[in-house]
């Protein structure tokens, strides 16, 4: 090791191409469909092994090694429940409180459990990632905080209600109030969990460290909010100012909308609400592109593996709403046959925006021990859709 | 055969530029002319071809090889292991542009097929299968969350109601032996001040009709029709039905757009509102055939059902089809009253 050699910055690439991908993605469907199902947990496998085996990093790829196999077990499971809970949503509404109570419970266990699944699934040049986080701590940030925030407003609207203060129809309109609360919250929750999980995350015997401020993640989601704030102001703008020109035209020539015929009204009417959803869409994607890559960024470049390589991420917001964007116009207008080419820009975006930054190469890295897994959570949070990167 | 690529000893990072030597069924990896690892190919766990991605060797004691040259491991495993052919099945599938795009037919195909007879075949058996609880309680709850929330008191007169309610009686006494107990309920229901002319039926035989839409009623036979509809629905389990197929629609569209990545949650709405629109038609069409049925079985008019679901929909018989018929719960006012009146004249030209 010769410790005066200059930093080397590797980036990450990815060299996966779209009609590659829309092979391996289609002849997926039609097998899960024939299956009935069953081979989803194959064809899962093998999308994960495309993207992790196109993920290049200093001339080396990773390697995802989950097997069909051990996936579908967890995987049948956690269909059944989704179906039994969509079938159960027009049976009772406690069975609808009972689904979501069931969720919020098993949601930390889930995102824990699904951590570690994955990471132990990975591997780089031969050494695996690790995971040694605690279901616990998961248990801590994702429900008992949540709930304790949640239960201090709803203890004081509970007390202004029995002391006679307020009326019950206004109780239940200002508990909400206490859901509100809890997102206030969210940005040192998310720190707090983010910080945990790179720390409890290693490669082979190697650690790595990250040092988050909650401060740095409150500022990014405010910015968020003042980001989406200016944005529908401006809107609004733009959209008084065509009223004003609609106006005017009216005044000056006569042109008047309800001289339109009255077959022709429904669909202006759904052209306006379709623009409306666009516009929503694009603001939502903004905020959200905003918010994305700056906690991203912050997080790998203040995160070291062994304290000798540098994570780095480079992602600005205008390109990544760009991406995701024009992503989802394309998905939408080929009514989802460009999904394929949509997941492989988006990986390719994500990839050429990171590097790993050391004056080191990888070849001292070594193995730990293996430990079994299974892939319960994985499976369970993937069929509930739960965000499962929150916890990074 | 010589195949380059990386040697990783086992639980090792470090990677060495090397080579494979195949020789048979025998194999060794040599880096800078020196063996590192030997071994027969079928002990080895060779990772199936996906894409162009790199293969890996594992060793037994974890030690690994890794190339790109997937043609020439293909090869080599061909003369070794021809058994190992499912997954060297399954990358020839997904090599092939002719193959994609037969899947591509074959999928769209099948999700067609699916919505338009598997759904409903599949949601209808177990609907009629649900057992006589279940139906109540689907129909209490909805009863009681429309009754807390949509619902006011009728303020139709006790004379009025016992005259609907006698006519009702007649009209379900032709359904006795179905083993649904009828009830009739009425109930006043505004929206944003205005009265809204409703009525519905809940699985188990509750049907409710609102103040207003008695009095849009011009003549006691428009009643009969209604309500027959209304009967319809319940004597063919539109509403277990729809409530089944309204959950597997939802499941499968989760399971199918879900994975699109942030796609899902947006955009999957849309298409299983547009489903469950045009399986909702679908009944309320069989439905009305059913009223017109049990009119002129029971020698009323269908000419009463044109005029009663014209005023209600406030549109006359002859105007020109609604074109939004994709997006509609009901087929268009229009299209049924013409159905109607053209039962009519049949119905007419045999009572003569």
């Amino acid at each position: 090791m010769q410790q005066s050699s200059p930093d080397v910055n590797y980036p990450v690439k990815f060299t996966g191409r779209g009609g590659e991908y829309f092979k391996i993605w289609i002849v997926n469907i039609l097998l899960s469909i024939v299956t009935l199902y069953i081979y989803s947990a194959w064809a899962k496998v093998r999308t994960r092994r495309y993207f992790y085996g196109n993920t290049v990093l200093d001339n080396s790829a990773f390697e995802y090694h989950a097997t069909g196999l051990q996936l579908l077990p967890g995987r049948l499971i956690a269909i059944t429940l989704v179906a039994m809970i969509a079938l159960g949503e027009y049976l009772s509404v406690y069975i609808v409180a009972a689904a979501y109570a069931f969720l919020i419970l098993v949601t930390p266990w889930a995102v824990c459990r699904s951590t570690q699944f994955n990471a132990r699934m990975t591997s780089y040049r031969n050494v695996r990632l690790g995971f040694t986080g605690k279901v616990g701590t998961y248990y801590r940030y994702l429900f008992l905080i949540p709930l304790v925030i949640f239960l201090l407003p709803a203890a004081v609207v509970a007390g202004l209600y029995y002391s006679g203060q307020i009326d019950q129809a206004t109780a239940f309109q200002v508990l909400p109030a206490g859901i509100l609360v809890v997102y206030l919250f969210w940005p040192w929750i998310h720190c707090r969990l983010s910080a945990y999980s790179i720390d409890n995350t290693r490669y082979g015997t190697a650690q790595f460290d990250t040092d988050l401020t909650t401060g740095r993640f409150f500022k990014i989601y405010l910015g968020g909010v003042a980001v989406t704030i200016m944005l529908i102001a401006a809107l609004a703008l733009i959209g008084a100012g065509i009223y004003w020109v609609y106006q005017y035209l009216e005044a000056t020539r006569g042109f008047d909308l309800k001289s339109l015929p009255q077959s022709e009204q429904p669909v202006l009417m759904i052209a306006i609400i379709v623009i409306m959803y666009a516009i929503m869409i694009a603001l939502f994607n903004y905020a959200s592109a905003y918010v994305t890559a700056r906690i991203r960024n912050y997080q790998y470049n203040r995160t070291l593996l062994d304290r000798r390589f540098q994570l780095s991420s480079t992602i600005k917001t205008n390109p990544l709403w760009w991406l995701t964007f024009t992503n989802l116009l394309m998905i939408i207008f080929t009514l989802g046959l460009a999904y394929p080419w949509a997941a492989v820009r988006k990986a390719r975006f994500f990839a050429e925006h990171t590097s790993v930054i050391s004056q080191y190469n990888a070849d001292r890295f070594v193995a730990d021990q293996e430990q079994a897994v299974s892939a319960y959570g994985e499976e369970f949070g993937d069929a509930f859709d739960m965000d499962i990167a929150a916890g990074m | 055969m010589n195949i380059p690529g990386h040697w990783f000893e086992a639980g090792s990072a470090a990677r060495y530029d090397a080579t494979l030597v195949v020789d048979a069924e025998r194999c060794r990896v040599e880096v800078d002319g020196q063996i590192v690892a030997t071994g027969d190919i079928t002990e080895l766990r060779i990772s199936d071809r996906v894409g162009n991605i790199a293969r890996h060797l594992h060793w037994p004691d974890n030690g690994k090889f890794e190339t790109l040259q997937n043609d020439a491991i293909d090869q080599m495993l061909r003369a070794n292991q021809p058994q190992g052919s499912a997954t060297v099945l399954i990358w020839r599938l997904e090599s092939s542009w002719v193959v994609a795009i037969a899947a591509l037919f074959l999928v769209v195909g099948a999700l067609f097929a699916g919505y338009k007879w598997g759904i409903p075949a599949a949601a209808d058996r177990v609907a009629l299968s649900l057992p006589a609880p279940v139906t109540e309680t689907i129909s209490e709850g909805a009863m009681a969350t429309l009754d807390n929330w949509i619902f006011e008191q009728s303020e139709l007169s006790a004379d009025e109601q016992t005259r609907i309610r006698d006519q009702f009686s007649a009209l379900t006494e032709r359904f006795s032996d179905s083993g649904v107990n009828y009830r009739l309920h009425f109930r006043k229901m505004t929206m944003n001040e205005e009265p809204v002319p409703n009525a519905m039926a809940l699985p188990n035989g509750e049907i409710v009709v609102t103040d207003a839409f008695v009095e849009l009623v011009e003549h006691p036979a428009e009643i009969s029709a209604v309500l027959l509809h209304e009967i319809g629905h319940v004597e063919e389990r539109h509403g277990l039905r729809q409530v089944v197929r309204a959950s597997a629609l939802s499941v499968i569209a989760g399971m199918t757009l879900g994975n699109m990545s942030g796609v899902g949650e947006l955009v999957s709405g849309v298409p299983v509102f547009l489903a469950q629109s045009s399986y909702s038609r679908e009944h309320e069409t069989s439905a009305d055939a059913f009223a017109f049925d049990h009119m002129m079985d029971a020698g009323i008019d269908p000419i009463h059902f044109a005029n009663i679901i014209a005023r209600l929909g406030g549109v006359d018989a002859d105007a020109e089809p609604a074109r939004n018929n994709y997006l509609a719960s009901h087929p268009s006012t229009a299209n049924r009253a013409r159905r109607a009146a053209e039962l009519s004249r049949q119905f007419n030209n045999r009572s003569e």
